[in-house]
Formats: C-alpha cells, structure tokens, sequence
C-alpha cells in the first residue's frame, strides 16, 4: 500500500503543482494560496512534514500579504522546495518498487 | 458486518489511500468516489449507503455543508488535515475524525466505530428536549454552528426546503422546515402563526387584522392561527 500510494503522489504532484505556477503566472494570490492549500497533504502521505509545514506558512504569508510583491522571495524558496521535494519523491517510489520487487 | 460507503474526497491521493484502506479491510464496499459536495448530495439522495468518509475542505461547498442538505444522515467520517475541524465535528456527531495522513490502524479503528454506532437520528438540526427549556438554539449555516439566543430572533421564515432565521442585523438560511422547527423551537418565545412564519412573541410591535409587524416586516396571520396568536398576546 505504501508503494501504491508513493505512486498516487507522483502521478498528482505534477498538476498540482503545474496549478500553483498557473496562479503565481495569473497574480492571483487567492488561487495561489488554494494551489499550496491543496498539494500540502501529499507531503503527508509521504512523511515530508517540513515541505508541509512550509506550505502552511507560506499560505499564511498569502493571507497576510496579499500582494504578490512582497511573497516574491517566499514563493520562489517554496517553488524550488516543491520542484526538490519532487525528485526526492520519486527516488523514493523508485527505490519502493525496486525493495518490492526483489 | 459490510458497511457500503462513498467517498468524498477532491484530493486524488488521499482517495486512492481511502479506496485501497477499505478494500483491504473486507469490511466496507465502496460505492462511489466524488470529488465535490454537489456530485455527493445527488448521488446520497437517489441512494442509501451506511456511511459516508468525508473531507471538509473541497471546490465549492465544504462537507459540512453536504451535512446540513443531506436529506438521510449516514455514520460520517470526517477525514481532514486540519485538527480545527474537531470541534465541528463534534458537534455535528460525526461517528469519527480522521486527520489525515492516518494510518491503516487508525481507519480500522474507525471503521469499528462505524459498524458499532447506532444510525444518526435523521439530518435533525436541534435536539428538541434541549431547545424547549434553552434560551438559545445552534443552526447550521455557512458550514458552521451558529449560536442564535432566542432574544435575538425576530421570526422564521419559510423558504421551501430551507428556512430564514431573521434577527436584527443579520438573516441565516439553514436546511429545514417550519413544520419541523414548530416542535423544536422553544414555546415560551416561539408561535407559529402562519405555515410559513414562526414569529418571536416578545418582538412583535403590533398587529392588524391579519398581520403581525416585527421591526418593520409585515407578517401574515393564518385565519386559523389567529384565535391562538390572539390568547398569547398580553391583551389588557
């Protein structure tokens, strides 16, 4: 179940991330805030807590500074965290499926 | 005991887990997946299933609100990432909460939960032996509980399936009927004087022929209410 669900991730991660650039391109920080409101309990799934937590708080930064401006810095750092936690992701599921099966 | 359910889930993933979860379990047949409140309400009202894992936060209307429009209450599981959602679903008796991620253990327990709990008494918004000696009553609006003390409401109104709670500053629409509040709301304030109004006694301001005026609204008198309306004012 657990290399079925690492499976899940990768296949959804993309869209909902493509989603979270969709609304950075669009300026529209309330889809934005949706988009990362969305992909953050995925990392649960996988047991990366820390790109989750981020998630929260740059959600949070949205509803404090609705202005996409001042989130530049904040959303690049998340950006490049989410596109390394892809790749983390996926070397795990790879090393799942290759455990499973030998 | 096979319970059948549907899940009510917008994240793919967390869909998937709950569907693999069950099939593992032998002891829940899964009936649908929806990804939305609406697609869920149709699907629940042409179909009976025993219970129902849901998501609170999703495009569009939020699970609670699919609670307050079901017309039959299955056992719920909430199924959240979000531990604020606990005080809600307590209150509205949802057989379980799960945060998610959870685990297989975790579900199995609740599931056990779920073949053991009594079905809920029916999408009743307001326990009755509580409203008739409360100064206040809670109804289900928004996704939320809202706390409305009897003084502070003018009048009910109907408005076919749902009804209008109107108070001074603000009106609450909720899920329900006159004819069911009538026995729920609490009769030292509350007469229904019309099949489509139930009026705060305390509020009226005045009253011709067939009509009550509360803070401005006009509210019809039924020929039959009248007699009744009548003895409950303090007529000097």
């Amino acid at each position: 179940m657990i290399e079925e669900t690492f499976i899940d991730v990768v296949n959804e991660y993309p869209s909902l991330l493509e989603n979270i650039e969709a609304a950075w391109l669009a300026g529209d920080v309330i889809a934005l805030k949706r988009a990362v409101h969305k992909i953050k309990p995925l990392f649960g799934f996988v047991g990366l807590t820390s790109i989750q937590s981020q998630c929260l708080h740059f959600e949070n930064a949205c509803e404090a500074n609705p202005s996409l401006p001042l989130l530049t810095s904040e959303f690049t750092l998340l950006k490049n965290n989410l596109i390394q936690t892809k790749l983390i992701i996926e070397e795990e599921k790879a090393r799942l499926v290759l455990f499973n099966s030998r | 005991m096979t319970l059948s359910c549907i899940i009510v889930e917008d994240l793919q993933v967390a869909a998937n887990y709950l569907m693999k979860c069950c099939e593992k379990s032998n002891l829940v047949e899964v009936k649908g997946h929806f990804t939305n409140v609406p697609d869920a309400l149709s699907f629940v009202n042409e179909n009976t299933v025993d219970l129902i894992f849901l998501d609170v936060e999703m495009p569009g209307p939020n699970g609670f609100e699919l609670l307050d429009q079901i017309a039959f209450l299955p056992r719920i599981i909430l199924t959240t990432s979000k531990k604020e959602y606990a005080y809600d679903a307590f209150e509205y008796k949802v057989t379980d909460f799960l945060k998610k991620p959870f685990t297989y253990e975790r579900f199995l327990e609740a599931l056990r939960k779920a073949q053991t709990a009594p079905n809920p008494p029916g999408a009743e918004n307001i326990p009755a032996a509580e409203t008739e000696i409360s100064d206040h009553i809670y109804i289900k609006s928004d996704g939320k509980l809202i706390r409305l003390s009897n003084d502070s409401i003018l009048f009910i109104e109907s408005m076919g399936d749902y009804v209008k709670f109107v108070t001074a500053d603000k009106k609450y629409i909720t899920h329900n009927t006159i004819k069911n509040l009538e026995d729920k709301v609490n009769k030292h304030h509350f007469l229904k004087v019309h099949r489509s109004y139930i009026v705060n006694l305390h509020k009226i301001d005045d009253m011709r022929e067939n009509c009550l005026f509360i803070s401005g609204a006009e509210i019809p008198v039924s020929k039959a209410f009248r007699p009744i309306v009548i003895s409950r004012l303090n007529i000097l």
